[in-house]
């Protein structure tokens, strides 16, 4: 026998424990052929065994089994992603999540823990605890959300005081006297800000696939913001560049090629995404490990292969007076000042500073305030930013939203959040409580991928975005792992649930007897946490 | 006759006086009413006299909801306009407005007839319904109708003549018929725009026929027998149906337009081209994420049955517990060789399992640096 | 909910006709209390049509308070119509001790300031005052403003005109043009501020449903001008924004439909004007209504005008004979009032219209 020490790791110190039923077992071997994580391996079990004759020897009372063994180091230690399971026809394996697992703590024996997906401070969402209270009964009627017509669309851009509108009476009519910042009329969903290198090309794809697709089919103008890893050459030549958001993060990577686009452009892009932070992990820059820094990134980002940090700043920006100004002047003047130009932050204590020098501006420079809470996802972080720092999203907003109400400010800077919508699986109710608290709309990002396949949790289920191991091929650029995308499929499936949440935001808004969007209608929402209410101004309910 | 004035030396009965007083007459067995309302509600119904004789009203300035619920052998006529819900949940009775009525004249009427003179307000003839044990309501209308009429209609027949209307405006007013599942509804003038899950149709035999048995009563009870002919013009009619063939628009797959209306190619094409064909989860060949490679004692192939450690002992485990039958044992000059079959193998590293050599080994396969090879 | 109304005359009429045009909508409202606007007076402030008139409810030592106020600011009080009050010990009305409809010069130095300069002025007392009497409930102040009466009671309307004498003709009280509303009970606290119409700057406004966009509207109003006061009403922001688009913005009326009602960006998108209209439906979304509601509005000419939501679920209806003009909720009403008019000649506004009513009783319907 070998000796075993207290000290050597094993299964129970590991976060999944693999069930295994040699019985019904038919070692087929697909298990082990597709673990993206090779967790599991063939090896040979010794048994005892039983004989069925008198007079067998001593010798043959072992015999030896092929099983199939979950492997202990942590450097293979099981996900939890149940791709295995999936695959085994016969059932014999089965995933346990092991809550005296010790390997939080050994892991980091071997350095700082990197992973992706969300935080796991799931209990702490403050939309569950809140309910649209305000139901029109006898006051005023109720709509149908089947057959009313509802106006859902929110803005992008940024808005004036009507008295500050260059306007002039002409007669019975208003004629305008100059142009005005420019503003988009969108869908208040807004796919939001995963790079190319982050998630795969089909992926990706998919996405943008999707967007398209319920734009040019569903009448939707749904948005997509292309996150910091560059724009493909060939979108930004299309007519569907006009669904695209791009973004520019502290890395700044891919726009020496889309800037070389411009020429070649056809229509104007939807907006430019300026990215200081995001709310999975603020403070703390993008992070592209060299695996997944493929050759086609290379290409498409403009980088030779290596690991890709983004800096946690913006590092030309001194103060936020000059962050306002130059970030944004420069992309409001690359695109002819016919593009809304908008920031996004990770939310924080500052946040409403932040949003008051946007409002203040004197040059309206700005088109969009969007606040990322932290339980946002990320493609790859370090544990300890992503468990350990950020802002939740729902009284930010509000402190925001109210900050503008007080200056008589509001919806000047659209207000865009996100950061866990739909966590729940539930997004159309997040977005609707998070508008009845201000916001204009809301960007999703974690749920897109867990549409496509991705089965990432929050509680701690493989989240190995940053592994390029993506057993769905959803966060890797590894070919192998890509061609298991169905893409048509995925896109579907985001269309799908789109079309759901555009069914269900109805089934929210026609009760409150409203056929658009109600934004800062908190009027209409109740909690029976008495903190929350107070904190977010809404009514106490019990 | 009962006469009664409602409304004398400023003082008002209330609606709840009114219809006690009434009620009280019709059980006294008085069947022929004339009010001069001053707004009540509900006059007319649900009423009925004991010997089953009809009960008539005249009323002049009802409020609203008059001849609401009303019965068979209720016949109430009212002079000059009356406001909204005109013959609300009408179950039997013929009730006639020589003015315009409120909004939602009709709502809900499952039987009888109502006739009105000049114009039905907002939301009109919603939710008529139809008994499949009684004749269907009916609604008729001199000339047009307000905005959302006819929502959520289930059965009946409502006309309207279009009289007196300027040709170029809607009859129906704005977003007509919604949700409209049953019943016709007959037009002269101009629709709107409609709704896909309705459409308009020519009249066909019972319809002119429904219209020509109708129209003569209806415009003698309103008074304006002489627009007989110019309404009998049926050409100028149309109706109004729930579309049978009517299914909500088809989406293309996103197969069909990722091919026919997307990027061509994929938008990555130039750098990573990709034809979207997809793996299973095992998959097989350049896509194993795995290979078995055969190492014997540092590639130096044993003589067969040569039993040294680290070099194969040629015991065929591996080919007998290859799932997929991947393994080929071949005897090149007097050595036997072990080969993996590329296009058979998932990689599952059983062969690497079950050697008891540690001939088989598992590396990665790193083959792969485009999408299809 | 509420039963509103509105009538134009070539002549003065008297509050006795707007009784019986609210009278026989008595089911439509909860007969709780009575409210009245008049315009464009006759009778006992004939001679002071330039004059501001204080129309206001108060305790004996609100009248006080007021006096002082008017003093000390340099106000001088000229004509003033006392009502003969009927103390009929069962009539159902919430009284308040002192009812004063009176006009004032302004101070001399107003004499000689801008139009403009006169109205702020005007509003800012009306505010101090509204202020001063609030301390220990001591009174309401409805409106200050020339030519303009405002009388409010919480009780049933046929009682709250007996109490005043509303029934009578009384020939000095009349005026061309009256905006009426029979309701008190707001749907919470009884505030005799929440009754409508209500009064700003020369513009009146009453409305009747739920304002459901009543959180946006009152969040974005607290801050556009310090006359936007109060909210005790969820319709009080109908006349804010009426008074910011025409009084502030200085907009075409036209565009008033438009920011409480716009328009689907694929039908604005049509217009001749696409670009102002989208940019307005943006500056003012927390403008926009969501029903349901119609409104009636007075405005400082004396122009009515009718309007509703989006989706007209309130009713409304316009009669008229040659000398007469009248807005009401419903048709019995006008059916009280202009029993001999031409049906066909009445106006139902849709959810699409805005109309207006001119001093020569042209009727102008405008489709947005």
């Amino acid at each position: 026998m070998e000796t075993v020490t207290t000290q050597d790791i094993t299964v129970n110190d590991l976060d999944f424990i693999i069930h295994y039923n040699p019985d019904i077992c038919i070692m087929c071997g697909s298990c082990v052929a597709q673990c993206s994580f090779n967790a599991i391996e063939v090896a040979p079990q010794v048994r005892k065994h039983e004989p069925t004759q008198e007079g067998a020897k001593q010798g043959h009372k072992k015999k030896i089994l092929f099983v199939i063994r979950q492997k202990t180091d942590l450097a293979h230690a099981c996900v939890g992603c149940g791709m295995c399971v999936k695959v085994c026809p016969n059932q014999a394996l089965s995933i346990e999540a092991n809550p005296e697992s010790r390997k939080n703590l050994l892991a980091r024996t071997q350095g700082v823990i990197k992973r992706g997906g969300r935080a796991s401070s799931y209990s702490l969402r403050t939309l569950d605890k809140i309910m649209v209270g305000r139901i029109s009964q006898m006051t005023d009627p109720a709509l149908d959300s089947e057959r009313h017509t509802f106006d859902l669309r929110a803005p992008l851009g940024r808005i004036l005081k009507a008295q500050d509108l260059p306007l002039k009476v002409d007669g019975q009519s208003l004629s305008l006297e100059k142009n005005c910042p420019p503003v988009r009329w969108i869908y208040p969903l807004l796919f939001s800000d995963m790079s190319i290198g982050a998630i795969s090309t089909r992926a990706w794809e998919a996405i943008a696939l999707a967007c398209a697709y319920l734009n040019e089919e569903c009448h939707l103008p749904v948005r997509m913001c292309s996150g910091e890893g560059g724009m493909p050459l060939k979108l930004l030549k299309s007519e569907q560049l006009k669904y695209m958001l791009l973004q520019i993060g502290s890395g700044h990577f891919g726009w020496n090629r889309i800037i070389k686009s411009l020429p070649l452009m056809r229509t104007d892009p939807a907006g430019i995404i300026i990215k200081i932070g995001q709310g999975a992990k603020p403070g703390d820059g993008g992070l592209l490990p060299k695996k997944k820094v493929a050759p086609h990134i290379q290409a498409i980002r403009g980088v030779p292969e290596t690991a890709l940090h983004s800096p946690p700043t913006h590092q030309g920006l001194y103060s936020i007076e000059e962050s306002v100004q130059k970030m944004h002047l420069s992309l409001n003047a690359a695109f002819g000042f016919r593009v809304p130009v908008v920031i996004k932050c990770a939310a924080s204590l500052t946040s409403v500073a932040v949003y008051n020098n946007l409002l203040r501006d004197p040059y309206h420079i700005s088109g969009g305030f969007f606040l990322d809470g932290l339980q946002g996802g990320t493609g790859a972080a370090c544990e300890i930013s992503l468990e350990h720092t950020g802002h939740p999203i729902v009284s930010k907003l509000r402190d925001c939203y109210l900050t503008s109400v007080a200056q008589g400010l509001q919806g000047q800077i659209p207000l865009w959040v996100g950061g866990g919508v739909g966590l729940t699986g539930q997004a159309a109710a997040d977005c609707f409580k998070l508008i009845c608290l201000g916001a204009n709309g809301v960007f999703v990002g974690k749920i897109l991928l867990q549409l496509l396949g991705c089965v990432g949790d929050e509680h701690g289920r493989c989240n190995q975005c940053n592994t390029g191991k993506c057993p769905t091929g959803i966060c890797t650029q590894d070919p192998r792992l890509i061609k298991r995308l169905d893409i048509d499929r995925g896109a579907e499936a985001i269309v799908n649930y789109v079309l759901t949440f555009d069914s269900e935001l109805k089934k929210l808004l026609a009760p409150i007897g409203n056929s658009s969007l109600p934004v800062g209608r908190s009027d209409a929402l109740i909690t029976s946490d008495y903190a929350v209410a107070q904190k977010l101004g809404i009514a106490y309910a019990c | 006759m009962f006469y009664l004035n409602s409304f004398e030396n400023q003082k008002r009965m209330s609606t709840q006086d009114l219809l006690l007083r009434i009620a009280e007459q019709v059980a006294q067995g008085e069947t022929q009413f004339t009010i001069a309302a001053q707004g009540q509600h509900d006059l007319g119904g649900p009423l009925w006299n004991k010997d089953g004789t009809k009960l008539q009203f005249w009323i002049s300035n009802p409020g609203q909801r008059v001849g609401a619920m009303a019965l068979s052998n209720t016949e109430i006529v009212v002079q000059g306009s009356a406001p909204a819900d005109v013959g609300w949940l009408n179950a039997g009775g013929e009730i006639t407005v020589l003015g315009d009525c409120g909004d939602t004249a009709g709502h809900s009427a499952a039987e009888g007839k109502i006739y009105i003179a000049g114009r039905a307000g907002t939301r009109s003839g919603s939710l008529m319904k139809k008994d499949p044990t009684a004749d269907d309501p009916e609604l008729w209308i001199y000339k047009s109708t307000g905005s959302f009429s006819f929502e959520f209609m289930l059965g009946g027949k409502a006309v309207i003549c279009g009289m007196d209307v300027d040709q170029r405006q809607s009859v129906l007013g704005d977003r007509p018929c919604i949700g409209m599942v049953g019943g016709t509804v007959y037009v002269r003038g101009k629709i709107p725009e409609l709704t896909p899950e309705v459409c308009v149709k020519a009249l066909n035999a019972d319809d002119e026929s429904f219209l020509r048995q109708g129209l003569p009563q209806f415009l003698a009870k309103i008074n304006q027998i002489s627009a007989l002919d110019e309404l009998s013009k049926f050409s100028l009619w149309q109706k109004i149906v729930p579309n049978q063939s009517y299914t909500p628009v088809t989406r293309r797959s996103l197969q069909d337009f990722r091919l026919e209306s997307w990027i061509s190619g994929g938008i990555f094409q130039d750098v990573f081209p990709d034809k979207f064909a997809s793996n299973g989860l095992v998959a097989r060949g350049i896509y194993r994420l795995r290979v078995p490679i055969w190492r014997n004692n540092l590639g130096a192939a044993p003589k067969e049955k040569d039993k040294r450690v680290n070099s194969c002992r040629d015991c065929r485990i591996c080919a007998v517990n290859c799932p997929e039958a991947a393994i080929s044992r071949e005897v090149q000059n007097e050595q036997v060789v072990y080969t993996s079959n590329a296009e058979l193998c998932i990689g599952c590293g059983i062969c690497v399992g079950v050697c008891p050599e540690g001939i088989w080994v598992l590396e990665d396969n790193f083959e792969l640096k485009s999408m299809d090879g | 909910m509420c039963r509103i109304g509105a009538i134009k005359s070539t002549t003065p009429f008297s509050p006795k006709i707007a009784l019986e045009l609210m009278l026989p909508q008595q089911e439509g409202h909860d007969n709780s209390g009575f409210a009245l606007v008049m315009q464009d007076l006759a009778g006992a402030f004939v001679h002071y049509k330039d004059k501001p008139l204080l129309s206001m409810a108060c305790t004996d030592k609100g009248i006080q308070l007021v006096n002082a106020y008017m003093e000390q600011h340099g106000f001088v009080q000229l004509a003033q119509w006392v009502p003969d009050v009927c103390k009929n010990q069962n009539l159902n009305i919430r009284a308040m001790p002192r009812y004063v409809f009176r006009t004032y010069d302004l101070p001399e130095i107003y004499q000689y300031r801008s139009q403009a300069a006169r109205e702020d002025f005007l509003l800012d007392s009306r505010l101090e005052l509204r202020e001063l009497l609030s301390v220990d409930n001591n009174g309401y102040v409805y409106s200050f403003w020339p030519d303009v009466l405002t009388l409010k009671e919480i009780g049933d309307p046929y009682d709250i005109a007996t109490y005043f004498h509303l029934w009578d003709d009384d020939s000095r009280l009349l005026a061309k043009n009256i905006v009426v509303q029979c309701r008190q009970n707001t749907n919470y606290d009884i505030v005799r501020y929440a009754a409508h119409p209500f009064f700003i700057q020369g513009y009146t406004l009453c409305a009747n449903g739920e304002n459901t966009f009543f959180t946006k509207n009152m969040e974005l109003q607290k801050s556009l001008h310090r006359g936007y006061i109060g909210f005790e009403s969820d319709s009080q922001t109908f006349l804010y924004s009426l008074h910011y688009v025409l009084h502030e913005l200085k907009w075409p009326i036209n565009y008033f439909k438009h920011v409480i009602t716009p328009l689907l960006p694929e039908e604005a998108q049509e217009r001749p004007d696409a670009k102002v209209l989208a940019l307005i439906r943006k500056s003012l979304a927390n403008l926009e209504i969501n029903g349901p509601n119609t409104i009636i509005a007075m405005l400082p000419d004396s122009t009515l005008v009718s309007v509703c939501d989006a989706k007209k679920l309130r009713p409304v209806v316009i009669g008229r004979d040659k000398n007469l003009v009248a807005i009401s909720s419903e048709v019995c009403g006008l059916n009280a009032i202009l029993p001999h008019r031409n049906l066909s000649e009445d106006i139902y506004t849709t959810e699409r219209e805005l109309i207006t009513i001119n001093n020569a009783l042209e009727v102008k319907r405008w489709k947005q």
